[in-house]
């Protein structure tokens, strides 16, 4: 895929593209005990893993010996990895434990290990410019694996934007009636409580079939990348919608979908139907997100949603 | 994604075609170097290399230029450019403009291969390269040929050389072999020392490495069987070689047993290329790596690299 850059280029952003804070790099059901896989995300380049013991780890990717990317070709043994080139042997707080053919380890031989929990089928990485601790967790999400709701359904996509153009949405009232056909401009609520952010949006949508039903939306931000959005109104619905940082220009989005059919064989179609919708708005989104400049001071109307909340909210990410 | 590279590309000789591949009278087009040349030949026999893009306005006269004598001619307006790059002739002007000039870049058509000299300041060649005696000699084969393009660079294909640990856990050789190394000018030369597992004996193989600035080297493998590589790495831009291969192997009893051992050495090194490449082509460069005890000469090649950039 040939990527281009934004006509507005280095001037496009007038904040970083590499927040702090939890940030999805994985799927648990993807990584395999002593699976290696390389990753290109906040301008790096990564490896994740995963123990013979079952733990997932990251660190960043290149050999501080003559500088082979780990992932590719490294090797799991253990708790530790080990690289294909000379075949260093790193443990898990990514010291060099072993080297087969010399006598002494050079103290400089250590790889960056990156914090990493896994939680709701995801492996997430910390990332904070200053290498400072977390300073927050991520929730369980109680509606993943309850009984009722379908198993996650989980797209992809790679996209020209930052974090902030993307997740500025969830105050962003006008857009859901012009971008998402919603029949009325919702009512928003907010509420913000140290790093959660979260709205409330009431709007009339039009239901297979015609008629007019209330909808109800719940957006929940816990940090910059891992939001959590519920539905009421058709069917009850969840996205978990988390982003990460590739470069400077691209990030990489996954949108996890369940829906509560109560397990109820006859609604599968229903189901299908609400996520085929909810699949086709994000790609409404997607061409104006791609394109739009980020204005630091935009021009809003009295009619808009809480746009300055969501910006003070979010710059304590960097 | 980008891998940073302090350098650049590096000046010295670098193969652009086999002698064999440029008739009297035609022209070719190269990308090297982040540039783009023509190579042609001209009627004295001898090899030129030239800059694309005419200094008039600036057609490319690899794509539908000709050959004239020494030189060349645009296809544009038909100036006619000698075989040191001055025009010499402009066949619808009274006065030819004296910046009417293309560089020429230094030449060298030696052992089967057309050599150039690139400098990033265009400066002349301060050495001339060898000749390989097994490349005139009757009791060798003549080249077995492969070539790659692989994403690194010349400085990391160099490494390989001064790396003997590699060989064991890349390779997958029974030990990591001994090496020496030493700069001699513009000249490195290692000595690779290794046990060979053929059968039930045990022998010793060496490697006889010898590098003209890091665009032409020589490898020299005994023990087993004589062979010979003639190896040169050319930088397409600055984050892709051209690597050529020209293998010879010492004549045996019969054309086919030549033919045989040609072929299976020209495998095995092709199968140790493939097992090099995932890690040249991910790899970063660091300028201070953390290097062991155990390691091979890989401070030496790196103090010799430095001439070069």
């Amino acid at each position: 895929m040939e990527t281009q850059r934004h006509p507005l280029g280095d001037e496009r952003y007038p904040f970083p593209a590499y927040p702090n804070g939890w940030f999805r790099v994985g799927y648990s059901g993807a990584l395999e005990p002593e699976a290696v896989e390389p990753l290109s995300y906040f301008g790096r380049e990564l490896v994740l893993f995963r123990t013979a013991g079952g733990e997932a780890r990251m660190f960043d990717a290149y050999c501080p010996h003559l500088g082979a990317h780990l992932g590719v070709g490294g090797v799991v043994e253990g708790e530790s990895i080990r690289c294909p080139f000379h075949a260093w042997r790193f443990g898990s707080e990514g010291s060099c434990v072993e080297i087969p053919y010399a006598s002494r380890i050079p103290p400089l031989a250590k790889l960056r290990p990156w914090p990493v929990v896994e939680k709701n089928g995801l492996i997430l990485a910390h990332h904070h410019a200053d290498g400072k601790p977390p300073s927050y967790e991520v929730p369980e999400v109680p509606q993943i694996g309850r009984s009722g709701w379908t198993p996650l359904f989980i797209k992809h996509w790679k996209v020209r934007a930052r974090w902030l153009d993307m997740n500025e949405n969830c105050v962003d009232s006008a857009h859901f009636k012009y971008v998402h056909g919603t029949l009325t401009i919702p009512d928003l609520e907010v509420d913000v409580d140290g790093h959660v952010f979260r709205t409330e949006s009431r709007f009339d949508q039009k239901a297979p079939g015609g008629r007019t039903v209330q909808g109800r939306l719940v957006t929940t931000d816990y940090g910059p990348a891992f939001q959590t959005v519920e539905i009421d109104g058709i069917i009850g619905a969840l996205l978990l919608n988390t982003s990460t940082p590739i470069d400077e220009d691209y990030t990489d989005v996954s949108f996890a979908y369940s829906v509560e059919t109560g397990g109820d064989p006859a609604k599968q179609g229903l189901a299908q139907a609400v996520l085929d919708d909810l699949v086709e708005q994000f790609e409404n989104d997607l061409p104006i997100w791609e394109n739009k400049a980020c204005w630091k001071r935009p021009n809003l109307c009295e009619a808009d949603g809480d746009f300055g909340k969501y910006r003070k909210w979010m710059s304590q990410f960097f | 994604m980008k891998r940073e590279f302090p350098f650049g590309m590096p000046n010295g000789w670098f193969q652009v075609a086999y002698s064999d591949e440029l008739a009297s009278g035609e022209i070719k087009k190269l990308e090297y170097f982040g540039m783009a040349l023509i190579l042609f030949r001209g009627s004295d026999g001898r090899a030129r290399v030239f800059d694309a893009f005419c200094p008039h306005l600036g057609a490319h006269i690899g794509f539908g230029g000709s050959v004239v004598e020494n030189g060349v001619r645009c296809p544009f307006h038909a100036w006619e450019f000698d075989g040191d790059g001055r025009c010499a002739r402009i066949p619808y002007a009274k006065r030819i403009p004296p910046r009417a000039l293309i560089h020429a870049w230094p030449v060298d058509e030696k052992n089967g291969l057309i050599m150039v000299y690139y400098d990033k300041q265009k400066r002349p060649p301060p050495y001339e390269l060898p000749v390989v005696p097994e490349f005139e000699s009757d009791e060798w084969s003549d080249y077995y040929r492969r070539d790659w393009i692989i994403r690194s660079r010349n400085q990391e294909l160099a490494e390989n050389i001064a790396d003997p640990v590699h060989f064991k856990f890349v390779h997958r050789t029974a030990a990591i072999p001994t090496a020496k190394a030493w700069i001699e000018d513009h000249v490195l030369r290692v000595n690779m020392d290794y046990p060979i597992v053929a059968g039930e004996q045990a022998q010793h193989g060496a490697i006889d490495v010898s590098c003209y600035g890091f665009g032409f080297g020589i490898s020299r493998f005994t023990g087993i069987v004589d062979t010979t590589v003639v190896i040169s790495g050319t930088a397409i831009d600055d984050e892709h070689i051209h690597n050529r291969l020209s293998f010879m192997v010492k004549k045996r009893e019969s054309p086919e047993a030549t033919e045989g051992l040609g072929r299976a050495f020209v495998s095995e090194i092709s199968r140790q290329f493939s097992e090099d490449m995932p890690i040249w082509e991910n790899k970063t460069h660091w300028e201070r790596p953390v290097l062991c005890d155990g390691d091979g000469p890989i401070s030496v090649l790196r103090k010799w690299g430095q001439q070069f950039y």
